[in-house]
Protein backbone atom coordinates (compact mmCIF):
# COMPACT_ATOMS: atom_id res chain seq x y z
CA UNK A 1 0.00 0.00 0.00
CA UNK A 2 2.71 2.49 0.75
CA UNK A 3 4.47 1.86 -2.59
CA UNK A 4 0.46 2.77 -4.26
CA UNK A 5 0.54 5.90 -2.47
CA UNK A 6 3.70 7.08 -2.40
CA UNK A 7 4.81 10.64 -3.57
CA UNK A 8 5.32 9.47 -7.29
CA UNK A 9 2.64 7.75 -7.59
CA UNK A 10 0.54 11.10 -6.32
CA UNK A 11 2.39 12.89 -8.76
CA UNK A 12 1.51 10.54 -11.83
CA UNK A 13 -2.63 10.73 -10.49
CA UNK A 14 -1.92 14.18 -10.29
CA UNK A 15 -0.49 14.17 -13.96
CA UNK A 16 -3.55 12.00 -14.92
CA UNK A 17 -6.17 14.60 -13.13
CA UNK A 18 -4.48 17.48 -14.98
CA UNK A 19 -4.80 15.94 -18.23
CA UNK A 20 -8.36 15.86 -18.00
CA UNK A 21 -9.30 19.76 -16.23
CA UNK A 22 -6.59 20.86 -18.82
CA UNK A 23 -9.43 18.94 -21.83
CA UNK A 24 -12.49 20.75 -19.69
CA UNK A 25 -10.62 24.13 -20.19
CA UNK A 26 -8.76 24.82 -22.98
CA UNK A 27 -11.83 26.25 -25.49
CA UNK A 28 -12.85 29.29 -25.38
CA UNK A 29 -13.38 32.17 -28.02
CA UNK A 30 -11.71 35.10 -28.94
CA UNK A 31 -13.20 38.17 -30.19
CA UNK A 32 -11.46 41.20 -32.36
CA UNK A 33 -13.04 44.70 -33.03
CA UNK A 34 -11.33 46.32 -36.42
CA UNK A 35 -12.16 50.16 -35.93
CA UNK A 36 -12.99 52.18 -39.71
CA UNK A 37 -9.61 52.44 -41.34
CA UNK A 38 -8.49 56.17 -41.86
CA UNK A 39 -8.82 57.72 -45.13
CA UNK A 40 -12.58 57.28 -46.47
CA UNK A 41 -13.10 59.13 -49.10
CA UNK A 42 -15.55 62.04 -49.64
CA UNK A 43 -18.71 62.24 -51.35
CA UNK A 44 -18.48 66.12 -52.09
CA UNK A 45 -20.73 66.03 -55.48
CA UNK A 46 -23.57 64.27 -56.76
CA UNK A 47 -24.44 64.27 -60.56
CA UNK A 48 -27.29 63.40 -62.62
CA UNK A 49 -26.48 62.87 -66.36
CA UNK A 50 -29.78 62.25 -68.70
CA UNK A 51 -29.95 61.67 -72.25
CA UNK A 52 -32.79 61.90 -74.40
CA UNK A 53 -33.10 58.06 -75.89
CA UNK A 54 -35.14 59.54 -79.15
CA UNK A 55 -32.68 62.55 -79.26
CA UNK A 56 -28.69 62.29 -77.86
CA UNK A 57 -28.35 65.63 -78.70
CA UNK A 58 -30.81 66.78 -75.55
CA UNK A 59 -28.52 65.56 -72.66
CA UNK A 60 -29.02 67.37 -69.13
CA UNK A 61 -26.53 67.15 -66.55
CA UNK A 62 -27.51 68.58 -62.57
CA UNK A 63 -25.53 68.74 -59.93
CA UNK A 64 -25.87 68.84 -56.10
CA UNK A 65 -22.27 69.58 -54.27
CA UNK A 66 -20.86 70.01 -51.06
CA UNK A 67 -17.96 72.24 -52.69
CA UNK A 68 -18.08 76.26 -52.26
CA UNK A 69 -17.78 77.91 -55.32
CA UNK A 70 -15.99 80.39 -53.78
CA UNK A 71 -13.46 78.84 -51.85
CA UNK A 72 -14.01 75.30 -53.51
CA UNK A 73 -13.13 73.35 -50.50
CA UNK A 74 -15.57 71.09 -48.79
CA UNK A 75 -18.24 72.76 -46.34
CA UNK A 76 -19.11 69.39 -44.42
CA UNK A 77 -22.67 71.12 -43.41
CA UNK A 78 -23.43 73.10 -46.74
CA UNK A 79 -24.64 72.26 -49.97
CA UNK A 80 -24.53 74.19 -53.02
CA UNK A 81 -27.23 73.34 -55.52
CA UNK A 82 -27.47 76.12 -57.52
CA UNK A 83 -26.74 73.69 -60.59
CA UNK A 84 -29.43 70.88 -58.98
CA UNK A 85 -31.89 71.33 -61.54
CA UNK A 86 -33.36 69.61 -64.27
CA UNK A 87 -35.82 70.36 -67.28
CA UNK A 88 -36.70 67.47 -68.98
CA UNK A 89 -39.00 66.96 -72.35
CA UNK A 90 -42.31 65.71 -71.19
CA UNK A 91 -43.65 62.55 -72.15
CA UNK A 92 -39.69 61.36 -72.74
CA UNK A 93 -38.02 58.97 -71.65
CA UNK A 94 -34.25 59.51 -70.68
CA UNK A 95 -30.92 57.35 -70.16
CA UNK A 96 -29.53 58.05 -66.54
CA UNK A 97 -26.63 58.02 -64.56
CA UNK A 98 -25.58 58.57 -60.77
CA UNK A 99 -21.69 60.36 -61.03
CA UNK A 100 -20.33 60.88 -57.75
CA UNK A 101 -16.94 62.77 -56.88
CA UNK A 102 -14.83 63.62 -54.44
CA UNK A 103 -13.75 67.07 -55.63
CA UNK A 104 -11.13 67.34 -52.55
CA UNK A 105 -8.87 64.67 -54.54
CA UNK A 106 -6.83 66.00 -57.35
CA UNK A 107 -7.34 64.84 -59.73
CA UNK A 108 -10.81 64.47 -59.01
CA UNK A 109 -11.95 60.80 -57.79
CA UNK A 110 -15.04 59.51 -59.16
CA UNK A 111 -16.45 57.68 -56.34
CA UNK A 112 -19.56 56.22 -58.24
CA UNK A 113 -16.66 53.82 -59.56
CA UNK A 114 -16.02 52.42 -56.82
CA UNK A 115 -20.10 51.95 -55.85
CA UNK A 116 -20.01 49.98 -58.48
CA UNK A 117 -17.57 47.76 -57.88
CA UNK A 118 -19.37 47.65 -54.11
CA UNK A 119 -22.23 47.23 -56.02
CA UNK A 120 -23.28 44.16 -54.05
CA UNK A 121 -24.50 46.19 -51.17
CA UNK A 122 -25.35 49.58 -52.41
CA UNK A 123 -28.69 50.53 -53.87
CA UNK A 124 -30.14 53.96 -54.82
CA UNK A 125 -33.15 55.42 -54.49
CA UNK A 126 -35.65 58.10 -56.25
CA UNK A 127 -38.54 59.85 -55.27
CA UNK A 128 -40.28 62.52 -57.14
CA UNK A 129 -42.31 64.41 -55.29
CA UNK A 130 -45.20 65.04 -54.75
CA UNK A 131 -45.45 61.73 -56.21
CA UNK A 132 -49.04 60.48 -57.77
CA UNK A 133 -50.59 58.46 -54.73
CA UNK A 134 -51.54 55.97 -57.44
CA UNK A 135 -47.88 55.58 -58.77
CA UNK A 136 -46.33 55.34 -55.07
CA UNK A 137 -45.40 51.72 -54.50
CA UNK A 138 -42.85 50.18 -52.13
CA UNK A 139 -41.33 47.14 -53.07
CA UNK A 140 -37.89 45.57 -53.68
CA UNK A 141 -37.90 46.80 -57.50
CA UNK A 142 -38.98 49.99 -57.23
CA UNK A 143 -37.05 53.05 -56.47
CA UNK A 144 -39.30 54.90 -54.13
CA UNK A 145 -38.85 55.89 -50.39
CA UNK A 146 -40.99 54.88 -47.56
CA UNK A 147 -43.29 57.57 -46.53
CA UNK A 148 -42.00 57.10 -42.63
CA UNK A 149 -38.17 58.50 -44.41
CA UNK A 150 -39.69 61.18 -46.10
CA UNK A 151 -38.65 64.94 -45.70
CA UNK A 152 -41.77 66.28 -44.55
CA UNK A 153 -41.00 68.81 -41.29
CA UNK A 154 -37.93 70.83 -42.70
CA UNK A 155 -38.09 74.22 -42.29
CA UNK A 156 -39.05 76.49 -45.04
CA UNK A 157 -35.62 77.79 -45.63
CA UNK A 158 -34.61 74.44 -46.50
CA UNK A 159 -35.12 74.15 -50.08
CA UNK A 160 -33.36 72.78 -53.15
CA UNK A 161 -32.77 74.97 -56.58
CA UNK A 162 -35.69 77.61 -57.49
CA UNK A 163 -36.51 77.91 -53.52
CA UNK A 164 -38.72 74.44 -53.46
CA UNK A 165 -38.98 73.38 -50.28
CA UNK A 166 -37.06 69.49 -49.91
CA UNK A 167 -40.20 68.23 -48.16
CA UNK A 168 -42.16 65.57 -49.68
CA UNK A 169 -45.60 64.68 -50.62
CA UNK A 170 -48.05 63.03 -52.31
CA UNK A 171 -50.56 64.00 -54.89
CA UNK A 172 -54.24 63.16 -55.73
CA UNK A 173 -53.79 63.50 -59.66
CA UNK A 174 -51.55 63.74 -62.13
CA UNK A 175 -52.26 67.86 -62.73
CA UNK A 176 -50.71 68.68 -59.14
CA UNK A 177 -48.17 65.56 -59.57
CA UNK A 178 -44.25 65.42 -60.73
CA UNK A 179 -45.25 63.37 -63.62
CA UNK A 180 -41.91 61.36 -63.24
CA UNK A 181 -40.99 57.88 -62.78
CA UNK A 182 -37.45 56.28 -62.49
CA UNK A 183 -36.72 52.83 -63.02
CA UNK A 184 -33.35 51.27 -62.11
CA UNK A 185 -31.72 49.43 -65.33
CA UNK A 186 -28.42 47.79 -63.72
CA UNK A 187 -28.09 44.56 -61.61
CA UNK A 188 -25.48 43.87 -58.95
CA UNK A 189 -23.35 40.40 -58.52
CA UNK A 190 -25.62 38.84 -55.84
CA UNK A 191 -27.53 35.76 -56.28
CA UNK A 192 -29.93 36.06 -57.21
CA UNK A 193 -29.18 39.37 -58.98
CA UNK A 194 -30.69 42.95 -57.25
CA UNK A 195 -31.01 46.15 -58.88
CA UNK A 196 -28.12 48.98 -58.11
CA UNK A 197 -29.31 52.14 -59.73
CA UNK A 198 -25.96 53.35 -60.97
CA UNK A 199 -28.05 53.29 -64.56
CA UNK A 200 -31.25 54.42 -64.32
CA UNK A 201 -34.21 55.16 -66.77
CA UNK A 202 -36.21 58.19 -66.66
CA UNK A 203 -39.70 58.51 -67.79
CA UNK A 204 -41.49 61.83 -67.61
CA UNK A 205 -45.03 62.49 -68.07
CA UNK A 206 -47.10 65.80 -68.86
CA UNK A 207 -45.98 69.14 -67.99
CA UNK A 208 -45.09 69.61 -64.12
CA UNK A 209 -42.47 70.54 -62.01
CA UNK A 210 -41.76 69.15 -58.48
CA UNK A 211 -38.10 67.70 -56.87
CA UNK A 212 -36.42 64.40 -57.39
CA UNK A 213 -34.91 62.90 -54.02
CA UNK A 214 -31.53 60.95 -54.67
CA UNK A 215 -30.58 58.67 -51.50
CA UNK A 216 -28.06 55.56 -51.88
CA UNK A 217 -28.52 53.54 -49.40
CA UNK A 218 -25.38 51.23 -48.32
CA UNK A 219 -26.82 47.89 -46.70
CA UNK A 220 -23.14 45.50 -46.09
CA UNK A 221 -24.62 41.98 -46.00
CA UNK A 222 -28.96 43.31 -46.11
CA UNK A 223 -29.24 44.31 -49.23
CA UNK A 224 -32.15 42.66 -50.73
CA UNK A 225 -33.51 45.57 -52.83
CA UNK A 226 -35.83 47.17 -50.28
CA UNK A 227 -34.87 50.55 -48.59
CA UNK A 228 -34.81 49.78 -45.34
CA UNK A 229 -31.48 47.55 -43.84
CA UNK A 230 -28.37 49.84 -43.81
CA UNK A 231 -27.56 53.27 -43.84
CA UNK A 232 -27.33 56.05 -46.11
CA UNK A 233 -24.41 57.29 -47.89
CA UNK A 234 -25.86 60.16 -49.88
CA UNK A 235 -29.20 62.49 -49.68
CA UNK A 236 -29.48 64.97 -52.01
CA UNK A 237 -32.88 66.60 -53.61
CA UNK A 238 -33.00 68.39 -57.22
CA UNK A 239 -35.18 70.41 -58.70
CA UNK A 240 -36.92 69.11 -61.82
CA UNK A 241 -39.28 70.62 -64.31
CA UNK A 242 -40.77 68.70 -67.02
CA UNK A 243 -42.31 70.80 -70.36
CA UNK B 1 36.52 12.30 -41.72
CA UNK B 2 33.71 14.16 -38.34
CA UNK B 3 31.14 13.36 -39.17
CA UNK B 4 32.48 9.59 -39.56
CA UNK B 5 33.79 9.34 -36.16
CA UNK B 6 30.42 10.48 -34.75
CA UNK B 7 28.26 8.16 -36.96
CA UNK B 8 30.90 5.57 -35.28
CA UNK B 9 30.87 6.66 -31.96
CA UNK B 10 26.79 6.73 -32.39
CA UNK B 11 26.95 3.13 -33.35
CA UNK B 12 29.52 1.88 -30.36
CA UNK B 13 26.83 3.34 -28.16
CA UNK B 14 24.21 1.80 -29.31
CA UNK B 15 25.76 -1.57 -29.59
CA UNK B 16 26.69 -0.95 -25.69
CA UNK B 17 23.24 -0.32 -24.95
CA UNK B 18 21.51 -2.78 -26.38
CA UNK B 19 24.47 -5.38 -25.01
CA UNK B 20 23.71 -4.20 -21.17
CA UNK B 21 20.33 -3.15 -21.26
CA UNK B 22 18.47 -5.20 -23.82
CA UNK B 23 18.22 -8.49 -21.79
CA UNK B 24 14.75 -8.07 -20.96
CA UNK B 25 11.38 -6.98 -22.40
CA UNK B 26 10.44 -2.76 -21.61
CA UNK B 27 7.70 -2.43 -18.96
CA UNK B 28 4.34 -1.86 -19.82
CA UNK B 29 3.19 1.32 -19.09
CA UNK B 30 0.29 3.87 -19.05
CA UNK B 31 0.74 7.30 -19.23
CA UNK B 32 -0.16 11.23 -19.72
CA UNK B 33 1.11 13.75 -21.95
CA UNK B 34 1.23 16.95 -22.89
CA UNK B 35 2.95 19.67 -25.12
CA UNK B 36 2.41 22.23 -27.94
CA UNK B 37 1.26 21.34 -31.58
CA UNK B 38 2.70 23.64 -34.35
CA UNK B 39 0.38 23.39 -37.60
CA UNK B 40 2.26 23.41 -40.49
CA UNK B 41 1.16 24.07 -44.44
CA UNK B 42 -1.99 25.79 -44.90
CA UNK B 43 -3.39 24.92 -41.84
CA UNK B 44 -0.76 27.14 -39.98
CA UNK B 45 -0.91 29.98 -42.75
CA UNK B 46 -3.14 32.98 -42.49
CA UNK B 47 -4.23 35.14 -45.43
CA UNK B 48 -3.00 38.82 -45.21
CA UNK B 49 -6.16 41.56 -45.42
CA UNK B 50 -5.25 42.89 -48.15
CA UNK B 51 -5.54 38.92 -50.51
CA UNK B 52 -9.29 39.70 -48.34
CA UNK B 53 -10.62 42.26 -49.39
CA UNK B 54 -12.15 41.25 -52.66
CA UNK B 55 -15.37 43.42 -53.22
CA UNK B 56 -16.91 40.07 -54.57
CA UNK B 57 -15.86 37.89 -51.99
CA UNK B 58 -13.36 35.50 -51.26
CA UNK B 59 -14.34 32.21 -51.94
CA UNK B 60 -12.80 29.04 -50.08
CA UNK B 61 -9.35 30.48 -48.95
CA UNK B 62 -7.17 28.03 -48.23
CA UNK B 63 -5.62 29.10 -44.72
CA UNK B 64 -6.43 27.32 -42.14
CA UNK B 65 -5.44 30.44 -39.72
CA UNK B 66 -4.22 27.60 -36.98
CA UNK B 67 -2.40 29.09 -34.28
CA UNK B 68 -0.12 26.51 -32.02
CA UNK B 69 -2.21 25.08 -30.03
CA UNK B 70 -1.89 22.72 -27.13
CA UNK B 71 -2.72 19.02 -26.40
CA UNK B 72 -3.20 16.53 -24.04
CA UNK B 73 -2.80 12.99 -24.19
CA UNK B 74 -3.27 9.35 -22.93
CA UNK B 75 -1.06 6.49 -24.21
CA UNK B 76 0.00 2.76 -23.24
CA UNK B 77 1.77 0.60 -24.98
CA UNK B 78 2.39 -3.56 -23.90
CA UNK B 79 5.57 -4.67 -25.38
CA UNK B 80 6.03 -8.53 -27.20
CA UNK B 81 9.89 -7.89 -27.81
CA UNK B 82 12.73 -6.48 -26.54
CA UNK B 83 12.38 -3.39 -28.66
CA UNK B 84 9.21 -3.26 -30.15
CA UNK B 85 5.18 -3.76 -28.46
CA UNK B 86 2.08 -2.35 -29.23
CA UNK B 87 -0.18 0.13 -27.46
CA UNK B 88 -2.57 3.00 -28.55
CA UNK B 89 -3.08 6.57 -28.00
CA UNK B 90 -5.94 9.07 -27.09
CA UNK B 91 -5.28 12.71 -27.45
CA UNK B 92 -7.44 15.59 -27.72
CA UNK B 93 -5.78 19.39 -28.85
CA UNK B 94 -7.08 22.33 -29.64
CA UNK B 95 -6.12 25.55 -31.95
CA UNK B 96 -6.82 29.28 -31.58
CA UNK B 97 -6.84 31.37 -34.95
CA UNK B 98 -4.02 33.69 -35.29
CA UNK B 99 -4.02 36.67 -36.98
CA UNK B 100 -7.66 37.00 -36.18
CA UNK B 101 -7.35 41.20 -37.11
CA UNK B 102 -6.51 40.59 -40.63
CA UNK B 103 -9.20 38.46 -41.08
CA UNK B 104 -11.33 41.19 -39.49
CA UNK B 105 -10.08 43.88 -41.35
CA UNK B 106 -10.49 41.74 -44.88
CA UNK B 107 -14.65 41.37 -44.16
CA UNK B 108 -14.11 45.27 -43.22
CA UNK B 109 -12.95 46.82 -46.24
CA UNK B 110 -14.51 43.76 -48.18
CA UNK B 111 -18.22 45.01 -47.28
CA UNK B 112 -16.61 48.68 -46.88
CA UNK B 113 -18.33 49.10 -43.19
CA UNK B 114 -17.32 51.09 -40.30
CA UNK B 115 -16.44 48.42 -37.92
CA UNK B 116 -16.53 44.90 -38.04
CA UNK B 117 -16.40 42.72 -34.55
CA UNK B 118 -15.00 39.15 -35.29
CA UNK B 119 -15.26 36.31 -32.91
CA UNK B 120 -13.75 33.20 -33.16
CA UNK B 121 -13.89 30.01 -31.35
CA UNK B 122 -11.02 27.01 -31.88
CA UNK B 123 -9.71 24.10 -33.79
CA UNK B 124 -11.07 21.10 -31.69
CA UNK B 125 -9.52 17.61 -32.07
CA UNK B 126 -10.05 14.21 -31.23
CA UNK B 127 -7.93 11.25 -32.27
CA UNK B 128 -7.99 7.83 -31.29
CA UNK B 129 -5.19 5.78 -32.31
CA UNK B 130 -3.39 2.33 -32.13
CA UNK B 131 0.35 1.53 -33.56
CA UNK B 132 3.63 -0.30 -32.87
CA UNK B 133 5.97 1.33 -29.98
CA UNK B 134 9.85 0.99 -30.38
CA UNK B 135 12.17 1.18 -27.40
CA UNK B 136 15.61 1.10 -27.01
CA UNK B 137 17.72 1.29 -23.94
CA UNK B 138 20.72 3.82 -24.03
CA UNK B 139 21.59 4.00 -20.49
CA UNK B 140 20.61 2.05 -17.01
CA UNK B 141 17.75 4.85 -16.71
CA UNK B 142 17.34 6.63 -20.39
CA UNK B 143 15.61 5.31 -22.99
CA UNK B 144 15.15 6.09 -26.78
CA UNK B 145 11.23 5.79 -27.48
CA UNK B 146 9.78 5.69 -31.03
CA UNK B 147 5.76 5.12 -32.43
CA UNK B 148 4.33 4.55 -35.24
CA UNK B 149 0.24 5.16 -35.23
CA UNK B 150 -2.65 4.92 -37.59
CA UNK B 151 -6.75 5.70 -36.11
CA UNK B 152 -8.80 8.25 -37.12
CA UNK B 153 -9.38 11.38 -35.79
CA UNK B 154 -12.39 13.51 -35.05
CA UNK B 155 -12.11 17.37 -35.79
CA UNK B 156 -13.86 20.40 -35.81
CA UNK B 157 -13.26 23.56 -37.86
CA UNK B 158 -13.59 27.09 -35.67
CA UNK B 159 -16.90 29.04 -35.71
CA UNK B 160 -16.27 32.44 -36.95
CA UNK B 161 -18.81 34.79 -36.26
CA UNK B 162 -18.14 38.74 -37.71
CA UNK B 163 -20.95 41.67 -36.89
CA UNK B 164 -20.93 44.52 -39.13
CA UNK B 165 -21.87 48.30 -38.01
CA UNK B 166 -21.66 50.92 -40.47
CA UNK B 167 -23.22 54.44 -40.13
CA UNK B 168 -24.59 53.30 -36.34
CA UNK B 169 -26.36 50.79 -37.73
CA UNK B 170 -25.89 47.06 -36.97
CA UNK B 171 -26.34 44.79 -39.86
CA UNK B 172 -26.81 40.99 -39.71
CA UNK B 173 -23.82 39.05 -39.09
CA UNK B 174 -22.00 36.62 -41.08
CA UNK B 175 -21.37 33.27 -39.61
CA UNK B 176 -19.19 30.86 -40.99
CA UNK B 177 -20.11 27.65 -38.69
CA UNK B 178 -18.04 25.04 -37.24
CA UNK B 179 -17.81 21.89 -39.33
CA UNK B 180 -16.90 18.27 -38.21
CA UNK B 181 -15.25 15.20 -39.62
CA UNK B 182 -13.88 11.86 -38.53
CA UNK B 183 -11.44 10.50 -40.79
CA UNK B 184 -8.06 8.55 -41.00
CA UNK B 185 -4.81 9.99 -39.11
CA UNK B 186 -0.95 8.90 -38.71
CA UNK B 187 1.32 9.90 -36.67
CA UNK B 188 4.53 8.80 -35.84
CA UNK B 189 7.35 10.39 -33.26
CA UNK B 190 10.40 9.85 -31.39
CA UNK B 191 11.93 10.60 -28.06
CA UNK B 192 13.27 9.78 -25.04
CA UNK B 193 12.41 8.37 -21.49
CA UNK B 194 13.89 8.55 -18.21
CA UNK B 195 12.85 6.49 -15.26
CA UNK B 196 12.78 8.33 -11.96
CA UNK B 197 11.83 5.41 -10.13
CA UNK B 198 10.98 1.79 -11.36
CA UNK B 199 7.72 2.25 -11.74
CA UNK B 200 7.44 6.21 -13.34
CA UNK B 201 9.33 7.57 -16.08
CA UNK B 202 9.22 10.82 -17.52
CA UNK B 203 8.96 11.54 -21.18
CA UNK B 204 10.33 13.68 -23.89
CA UNK B 205 8.78 13.51 -27.52
CA UNK B 206 8.29 15.18 -30.92
CA UNK B 207 5.87 13.90 -33.09
CA UNK B 208 4.29 14.62 -36.48
CA UNK B 209 1.12 13.88 -37.07
CA UNK B 210 -1.57 13.77 -40.37
CA UNK B 211 -4.90 13.77 -40.80
CA UNK B 212 -7.07 15.39 -44.01
CA UNK B 213 -10.79 15.79 -43.48
CA UNK B 214 -12.64 17.16 -46.10
CA UNK B 215 -15.04 19.86 -44.26
CA UNK B 216 -18.30 21.45 -45.69
CA UNK B 217 -18.55 24.31 -43.67
CA UNK B 218 -21.87 25.63 -43.37
CA UNK B 219 -22.56 29.42 -43.43
CA UNK B 220 -25.01 31.49 -42.45
CA UNK B 221 -26.19 35.05 -42.61
CA UNK B 222 -24.56 35.69 -45.66
CA UNK B 223 -27.21 38.15 -47.90
CA UNK B 224 -24.82 39.27 -49.96
CA UNK B 225 -21.31 38.18 -52.26
CA UNK B 226 -18.95 39.92 -50.06
CA UNK B 227 -16.01 39.03 -47.63
CA UNK B 228 -13.97 35.97 -46.91
CA UNK B 229 -16.15 33.08 -47.93
CA UNK B 230 -15.33 29.06 -46.63
CA UNK B 231 -18.11 26.32 -47.98
CA UNK B 232 -15.50 23.90 -48.40
CA UNK B 233 -11.93 22.70 -46.63
CA UNK B 234 -10.20 19.81 -47.49
CA UNK B 235 -6.33 20.99 -46.93
CA UNK B 236 -4.04 18.70 -44.44
CA UNK B 237 -4.34 19.07 -40.73
CA UNK B 238 -0.92 18.38 -39.78
CA UNK B 239 1.39 19.79 -37.16
CA UNK B 240 4.96 18.77 -35.28
CA UNK B 241 3.89 18.26 -31.47
CA UNK B 242 6.21 18.29 -28.76
CA UNK B 243 5.69 16.92 -25.46
CA UNK B 244 6.20 16.09 -21.84
CA UNK B 245 4.88 13.33 -20.15
CA UNK B 246 4.58 10.99 -17.18
CA UNK B 247 4.52 6.73 -17.35
CA UNK B 248 3.52 4.18 -14.99
CA UNK B 249 5.24 1.27 -15.62
CA UNK B 250 3.33 -2.14 -14.49
CA UNK B 251 6.12 -4.55 -14.85
CA UNK B 252 9.23 -2.57 -13.47
CA UNK B 253 9.00 -3.88 -9.84
CA UNK B 254 9.44 -7.43 -10.88
CA UNK B 255 12.97 -7.49 -12.58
Amino acid sequence: MKKIFSSWNNLFVAAIALFFFSLAGCSKSAETVTPALPGNEFLTTVQLQLTNTTDPTDVQLCSSTQMSPYTHTYQVDSIYNSAAFLRLKANATYTGRVIILDETQTPVDTVSTEILARENYHLFFFEPSPVLASNFLVSNTTTYIPQDDWLTGQPASDTTAFGISVNESTASSAATALNLVVNRTDMDNNNPPLQIGLQDNFVTGAASSGILRVVLRHQPNAKNGTYDPGSTDLDVTYAITIY
Amino acid sequence: MKSTKILLLLAAVFSLSITSFAQQKPATFIGAEGGISLPLGNFGKASTASSLMSINGTVNDLSGYGKLGGFGALNGAWFFSRNFGIGGLIKYGTYHLKNVDSLSQGYEESFDVDTTRTTTTDYKMWSVMPGIYFNLPLAKKFDLTARALVGIAHASTPNITVSIEDGGVFDQSVVQGSASKTTFAWDIGAGFRYEITRCLAIDARADYFYTKPDFTIPNSGRNNNAGREVKEYNQPLESVNFSLGIAYQFSKHKK
